[in-house]
Formats: structure tokens, sequence, C-alpha cells
């Protein structure tokens, strides 16, 4: 056991810095810095200009372009891109599609799809919910019917996340009705462009439009877009699932976060004194902290199993308490800055931008991202979800 | 970065566990707990041959040269069967302290420490103490010591006092009573974990300063920062042990014609339990991996947070054990609730997590 990163891991950590620095567009940092999601374009810019120096897809292989890294470099690289901040490279492709492809999918897959996953020349969206299957996404109705040429598809997926931006969705779905409902589902590659697919928005509380509903009309996908076996689709959702829990947590930003809030406490006067000084605001960042701390070692833990050779091919139930933990933590945040924020997290601004800002930049988001990031222990399997995989995974109830 | 345990590491883990495994089976533990002296001085010899109490000094001085990690898995194995021997104070305690005292004076009490001839404790604690360090009353004088200490860890028993004192210029020192010495009073108890500890009441008892090492505050600050480390690999074996049984429990009891365990309302509590314990097993390797940094500060803040985890994590698992196993829950015959004192009597020690809040807050949290 040894915590300490060696001299190599630290110069390392100043690579990606400087790397950052120089590179990272001001216009890009700032936006982030203020609690906006990255826009289409910056997360594309940045993940091109990542993939300039083969960091775009740090856990993929050497020989599908990965750049090699121990899993502690992958960690410093994650929290270095996370503190700047910069966009995550876009996860749909790099940390869910794209392992899938890597584990389960043929050579020509690979070839076809990988390098424009890391490259972001293709967008891609995740298409697993529909309106009747959420907790229960085994139940899933979307079809697929094979015409002896092409997989014809029909049906609804939902709650998408920026399938308006999207290339191509992975999508579950059902090839059989026969036997255990999980049994007959496939993992099919979709062009968003095909005729028959439509995109509808769905605007989310916080007046953001982050996800849509996809619809399916008799939509070709041909033959080889099918990955892995026919009706072996949920195995490969499983494996995705673990991988999605894993990275949920995002330390390094939430670390940046709480840096900031500290700032923002100390020049917030709050009757008659910083904000900073009152000590019930004190205790709720400091238990904020410890449970950051707590959560970090979790997932540096795990991450270490991973390079001692654990079984990766398997979901480890461990990504369940780092999923549960992960959302607690993002969602604490946003609930200190709305607090932070006072009366002042009040005014709504829209999108044409009507002129409501009474308090600092970083009160206009501060509601929002509360109210958005509720869907964080919601999505990926809710927290109820994952306590059921720890019952039967780890404790065999 | 590792979180991971080399070979020997695992074996010292393994035979720790299975040494437990038979000679302090619950039942065991409960004939341990009525002999006089509150434990079994032969468990004592057993883990000396073991060799756990080398683990903390250098091989030059005739140990193994464990690290903190190791102390961290003694402790989790220790945790997991509720041991009662102040193992604490031989491994972790006294090793710290000694470091005040000249190289004879360590050579002298090493040796018979490694043997498991000589069980150490600590009198440290007072009545009116504030913030575990400041206002000791405790005074030596011309090689004497007068002063109450309370919650003496096996008070009574031990072979060696530690005890933490202030010199005639007002300076912490640090001090050695044998067992017998005169003018030493104890008044003992049993404790609510079923331990035993004492008040101990010094009046002219001659005493031996540990001098000619590292200053004495400097060697009380790595023997608390060692002793709350390990408190915390303990309290995640007993959680980890609790968690088993419970689990066990709701698998076969059955009510509605059905176990328990397979109703959601319990599983889910269950889940969350082990939730909080896998970040309490993260916790106490951050505590291992810091508790022996060169930064003072950074240390005590790491170890403030990790405790505070840890105060949180026992609460909920324990009394989660004890409503998931219902009335059998309450008695003293089931283990479950020894593991519940257990824990409980571990919030408590080293600190409370109020201490450690304090301690976090004032710094304004952990520097980023």
């Amino acid at each position: 056991m040894d915590l300490k990163f060696t001299p190599e891991e630290e110069a390392f950590r100043q690579e990606v810095r400087d790397f950052i620095d120089a590179n990272l567009p001001d216009e890009t940092r700032e936006y982030m810095k203020l609690g906006n999601p990255p826009t289409k374009e910056m997360t594309i810019q940045w993940q091109r200009m990542l993939n300039t120096k083969g960091w775009a897809t740090p856990r993929w292989p050497a020989e599908w372009g990965g750049p090699g890294w121990s899993v502690t470099q992958v960690y410093i690289f994650q929290q270095e891109n996370q503190s700047a901040p910069a966009p995550d490279p876009l996860g749909f492709g790099v940390n869910m599609v794209g392992p899938v492809i890597i584990q389960f999918g043929n050579d020509e897959q690979k070839k076809r799809f990988l390098p424009r996953i890391a490259n972001l020349d293709d967008w891609w969206c995740q298409g697993f919910s529909e309106p009747g299957s959420g907790s229960d996404l085994a139940s899933l109705k979307t079809k697929a019917e094979f015409d002896g040429e092409n997989w014809i598809v029909n049906g609804q997926k939902t709650w998408t996340t920026l399938a308006q931006h999207a290339d191509w969705i992975f999508a579950l779905v059902r090839t059989s009705n026969e036997g255990k409902k999980q049994e007959g589902i496939s993992f099919l590659l979709i062009d968003m462009k095909s005729p028959g697919v439509t995109v509808h928005p769905i605007q989310t509380m916080d007046g953001g439009h982050e996800i849509n509903s996809v619809f399916f009309d008799n939509v070709k996908v041909p033959a080889e877009n099918m990955v892995g076996e026919v009706n072996k689709g949920w195995t490969y959702a499983k494996f995705l699932l673990g991988n999605e829990r894993l990275g949920a947590p995002r330390v390094g930003a939430s670390q940046a976060k709480l840096k900031e809030l500290k700032e923002i406490a100390q020049k917030r006067i709050v009757r008659g004194k910083p904000l900073w000084d009152h000590p019930r605001f004190r205790d709720k960042f400091v238990e904020a902290q410890i449970e950051l701390k707590a959560l970090e070692m979790t997932v540096m833990r795990v991450l270490s199993g991973i390079e001692a050779g654990a079984d990766q091919s398997k979901p480890d139930p461990a990504t369940s308490v780092i999923k549960i933990k992960g959302a607690q933590m993002v969602q604490r945040m946003t609930e200190l800055y709305v607090e932070a924020a006072g009366e002042q997290a009040a005014p709504w601004i829209d999108d044409e931008g009507g002129n409501a800002l009474v308090g600092p930049e970083w009160t206009v988001r501060a509601a929002p991202n509360y109210f958005n990031f509720r869907k964080s222990s919601i999505y990926g399997g809710s927290d109820q979800v994952q306590k059921g995989i720890i019952s039967k995974a780890i404790l065999g109830l | 970065m590792n979180f991971e345990l080399n070979d020997e590491q695992r074996m010292l883990s393994e035979s720790l566990s299975r040494f437990l495994a038979d000679r302090y089976a619950f039942d065991k533990r409960q004939k341990f707990v009525a002999m006089p002296t509150g434990f079994d001085r032969a468990i004592w010899q057993g883990y000396a041959d073991m060799g756990l109490f080398a683990l903390p000094f250098s091989e030059e001085e005739g140990g193994i040269g464990g690290t903190a990690a190791e102390t961290m898995l003694v402790a989790e194995a220790m945790g997991s069967a509720i041991t009662v021997e102040p193992w604490l104070e031989a491994i972790a305690i006294a090793p710290a302290l000694l470091k005040a005292g000249s190289a004879e004076q360590q050579a002298g009490v090493i040796e018979g420490l490694i043997a498991g001839e000589i069980v150490p404790t600590w009198a440290h604690l007072e009545t009116g103490m504030i913030d575990r360090g400041e206002g000791i009353q405790t005074q030596e004088n011309g090689g004497k010591l007068s002063g109450t200490k309370t919650v003496v860890s096996y008070g009574e028993e031990a072979d060696l006092i530690f005890v933490t004192a202030l010199d005639a210029s007002g300076a912490t020192g640090l001090y050695m009573v044998r067992k017998g010495a005169g003018g030493m009073e104890a008044r003992s108890y049993r404790t609510q974990d079923e331990q035993r500890a004492s008040e101990l009441t010094f009046d002219g008892t001659p005493a031996e300063k540990l001098a000619g090492g590292i200053p004495a505050d400097v060697a009380i600050g790595m023997a608390e920062s060692k002793a709350l480390a390990a408190s915390i690999g303990e309290a995640l074996g007993a959680m980890e042990k609790a968690i088993d049984l419970t689990v066990a429990y709701i698998k076969e009891r059955e009510q509605f014609g059905r176990p328990i365990g397979t109703f959601q309302a319990l599983q889910h509590i269950a889940a969350q339990a082990v939730v909080e314990k896998e970040q309490v097993k993260s916790m106490a390797m951050y505590a291992a991996l810091m508790c022996e940094d060169e930064d003072v500060t950074t240390r005590d803040l790491a170890l403030s947070t990790a405790k505070v985890k840890m105060c949180d994590a026992s609460r909920y698992v324990g009394q989660m054990a004890i409503q998931l196993h219902g009335g059998v829950g309450m008695t003293m015959e089931y283990a479950i609730g020894h593991y519940f004192k257990r824990l409980t009597m571990l919030e408590i020690a080293w600190g409370d997590r109020d201490f450690h809040m304090d301690r976090l807050c004032e710094a304004g949290g952990l520097a980023a």
C-alpha cells in the first residue's frame, strides 16, 4: 500500500497541467468555471486537441490508440482535466460504446468506429431507457427484426442525453421474446441520419435541453452494425454500466468546485460577516470535504484493484458504492451553492438571456444546477437499483 | 499510488484471522472477559508468538519493521473478533512513546514487549483535560508523580504504565511507572464494551522519565496518531463482522412466512451499511498511509477526516445491526450487541466526532 505519488507521477501531473494551460481555450475555461456545461463545440474542440496528444481515450488499450497509462496516471489526468475545468472526453463514446466495441466488437467495427470515437468525429448517444423501461431496463420493447439483410428497428427511446448533437446511437433492442427478458436483447449501432429516426427535445425543470426522446420508425440498420452476438446485449450493457458507474463521481470536478466554493464563501458577506465565518456553513463545507475524500479513496481503491488484475469483464459491485456516493457528492455540492447564493439564487435566466443578473455571475447556475443534478441519483441505475445490486451481488440476499 | 496488499501483509492478516477463529470465538471471548484480569494472558502470549508485538520495531531493535499498513490489518482482524486485550497499546502506543527515551531505555522495554512479557498501557487522559493534551494536572517532582488519570485501559493489570505529566518547569514529559509502584492506587471497573479500565491516582509514585529521544510532545502526537489510525482499522473489522452477522441472521429469521432478508426495506438498510463500511475501508487505508506523515498538520487533518467518517459509519452500521436483529439484538447473549457497544466506544476514543470536526473547521478544512 502506498498513497504517495512517485516523482514520475508528479512529473506526469505537471505535464498534463502544462498541456491544459497551453491549449485549453480561455473562453471554455471561463464558461465552465461559472458552472455551465460545455457546449458541443467546446467539447469537440477540446477532445480533438487531446486526441492530437493521444490523450482522448485514457483507458483504452494501446492497440486501439490508448496512451498506455497506469490507473494512477488515468486518475491524475482526469483530476487535472476536470479541475481545470475542461470538458471531459465525451463519455458516451470514450467510456461507454468504445470499451464495448473493444471488448465485444469485431475487427471491422473496431477499425471503423474507434478512431472516429477518439477524435469525436462521431458524437454518440445512449439508447437504453424507454418510456416503459426505466429501472426495469430489461423490459425494453424497441424491437429489431432481421429481414435477411437489415435489422428493421421500431420503437422509442427516452432520456437520451444530447441526442440532438448525435451522429450515432448505441441502442439496446429486443431481438427475441423467448425465454428470460434479459436473453432477448441485442446491442445495435444505429446511424442517427437513417430515415425513420426522429429526435424530440425534452426540457428539464432547470430550463435546459439536455435530454430527448428518440423515435424509430422502420429504421433499416445493416447487419454489420450488430455488436457481438445477437441476444447477448444484456451482458454488454452490464459491462458498460459498470464502466459508467466507475466514471460517475468526477472527483476532480468536485474538488475544483469545493475550492471555488471556499473562495466564494470568503468573499460573500452574510449577516454582517463572510459566509465562511459562519460556523454552520463551515461545518457543512468540511463535511462535504470529508465525503469527497472518502469517495476519492474508494475510487482509487477500486482503480488500484483493476490495475492489480481484477477481472474487468464482469462489473465490480464496489462500483455500485461509488455510483451512490458519487451521485450524493455532486448533489450535495449543488445544494451548497444554492445555500451560498441565498436569495440571489432566485432570478431565472432563460435562453434569451433576459438580464436578471442580481448577484455575482456564479449565482446564475446555482439553482439550475441543483435542479438538474437530481438526475445523478436516477440515471445509470438509481440509488435503489444500486442497493438492489449490493443486496444481491455482495450480500446474497 | 497502490492500495494492494503484498504477500507478507496478506499472510499476516490471514494467520491472525485463523488464530482468532480458533481461539477467540464469541463464547470463548465471553469466558476471557469474565476472568479476574479481564483477559487471558495465554492469548497475549499467542499474539507474541505470532510476532505481532515485533511488528512496530525495526530489525535492529529486534523487531520486524512493519508499517502502519500492517498495524491496520492487525486492528481490522482484532475488530472482527472484538478482542479485549490492550494490543493497541503494545503495537501502536508504547512503540511511539518509547521514542522519547534514550536508546538504553528503549532497549530495556522493547525486548519484554516483543516477548509478550510486558503488557503496557498509557495513563494520559485526565478529567480536567481540555483538547486531549492541554490542561494536564499530573505533576512530576524529584522523580515522583502526583495526580489522577482517568479511563486508563487495564491500568491495574498492566505491567508498565506510561504516564503523561508536567515536570517542575511545566513542560510535558513522559514517565514510566512499573506495576505495583508505591503510592499508586487504582480504582478499576469494567467498561461498556467489556474491557477493564482504571482511575489511577499517583501520590509520590516513583517514575522513570523518558529522556534522550525525541521531545515528549512529539512522541505523544505520534502515539495518538497511530492509535487513532489503528482504531479506524479496528472499527472497520467490527463493522464488517457486524454486517456479516446481520446478513446471516436476516437470511434465516422468518416472519410472515419467509426470511426477513427477502424484504426490500431491510435489504436497502443492509446495502446502505455496506456503502458506509466500504467508505470506512477506504478511510482506514487513508489513515494508515497518513498517520506517519512528517507534516503534523497534514497528518492531523487527514486523521480527523477519517475519524469523522468512521464515527458516522459506526453509528449507522451499529444501529442498523441491532435494528435488523430485532429483539434478540438487544440481548447480552447475542454477539451483535457487543459489536455495537465496541463500535460506540471506538467512536468516543481518540477524540470524538466534535473534537475532530472542530480541528478541521478551525483549520479551514483540508488543504485543497
